[in-house]
């Protein structure tokens, strides 16, 4: 996932002008997710606000390095704009002196859900969740998770084949104005990253480069998968080498014996 | 035959426009490799990239903006 959007109008501007910007490779930390290698000059896909949550994180925060708003995965940079608002406006609150800690935490709590209230319905419908983050969520946490609105919905449809039901999710949007509500005025140093952006699987990819300009996937290549991030987030396959190489080697061991060996004593 | 084919596309334009098929299908075009580089460079071009979080905080004291940090996986201006 590439941050190719930030240089789309109105983001880019707004970026230049009121924002001094950095960025971090996180492939090491344990939150981040897993993505295919994708070159300099592969294409890029656009996708829906949110998408790609354990794979790129943007923070917005004070010059004391107090977060303002954290907006996980991919966002449209009309979208993105909408939040550099809001963290502004926060900001505000963050350096006013005539309010107490406890006034700028309930300001901050009732601004990020006043303003995801106040969302575009353009912005609403960018911002669904991935069918498969919502596959995702309804496998491994149907009656836990934030991102489900409607776990009764879900489990009614369970037995038809197809897509899940929209109406049974919350959309990214809501998701993260909800996580950020609770965590108000936290320094950087101090943000739970890895429980803020745990929503759908840990592998992002949309095979970018097999793909013709209309999105259609024309290349079904799945050899020579070059993985980036923390593969340790993948869940094993049966089958698989668990154990470690000692492991294998036991059985491999064992397989000749019993191969060689048996077959020696009847000789 | 004909009539089924009718019936599905108008059921899939129906759909469409009710917005029940998912938004990534009808949302998601491809940005050509060659415009992906040019947007990549303009940003990293244009703009300066910390890569320490001090720093971008400092200088956001001294400008009086606020820092936009970025955290992905790969390097901006490379293959990620």
């Amino acid at each position: 996932m590439r941050a190719v959007s930030l240089s789309q109008e109105p983001a880019f501007s707004a970026l230049q002008s009121h924002f001094v910007c950095g960025v971090q490779d996180i492939s090491k930390q344990r939150y981040a997710g897993l993505s295919r290698k994708h070159e300099e000059d592969g294409q890029a896909v656009r996708t829906t606000n949110g998408a790609g949550p354990h794979n790129l994180q943007v923070f917005m925060l004070s010059p004391d390095g107090t977060v303002l708003h954290c907006l996980p995965g991919y966002w449209d940079p009309r979208d993105l704009v909408c939040e550099m608002e809001l963290a502004w406006q926060l900001n505000q609150v963050w350096t006013d002196p005539s309010l107490s800690r406890a006034q700028k935490d309930q300001l901050f709590r009732q601004m990020h859900l006043a303003h995801e209230k106040q969302h575009p319905l353009d912005m609403v419908r960018r911002s669904r969740m991935q069918g498969f983050d919502q596959k995702y969520e309804a496998k491994h946490r149907l009656l836990t998770s934030d991102t489900i609105r409607d776990p009764q919905l879900i489990m009614a449809s369970s037995g038809s084949a197809g897509m899940l039901p929209q109406a049974a999710f919350k959309t990214t949007d809501e998701i993260v104005h909800e996580r950020m509500a609770v965590r108000p005025f936290v320094p950087f140093q101090q943000f739970d990253v890895a429980r803020f952006v745990d929503y759908g699987r840990p592998l992002y990819d949309k095979n970018e480069d097999q793909r013709d300009l209309n999105g259609q996937r024309v290349v079904f290549d799945r050899q020579g998968d070059n993985l980036i991030g923390n593969t340790d987030s993948l869940p094993r396959k049966r089958g698989g080498r668990r154990g470690g190489l000692p492991r294998f080697a036991i059985q491999r061991g064992l397989q000749y014996f019993i191969r060689h060996g048996v077959a020696s004593s009847f000789r | 035959m004909r009539q089924q084919t009718l019936l599905t596309v108008a059921l899939s334009l129906g759909m469409a426009v009710a917005g029940w098929l998912p938004f990534e299908a009808l949302a998601q075009r491809v940005v050509p490799g060659y415009l992906a580089q040019e947007r990549v460079e303009k940003l990293t071009s244009e703009i300066q990239w910390h890569d320490k979080l001090p720093d971008a905080l400092a200088e956001a004291q001294r400008e009086g903006k606020l820092v936009f940090w970025v955290q992905m996986l790969g390097k901006i201006d490379g293959a990620t």
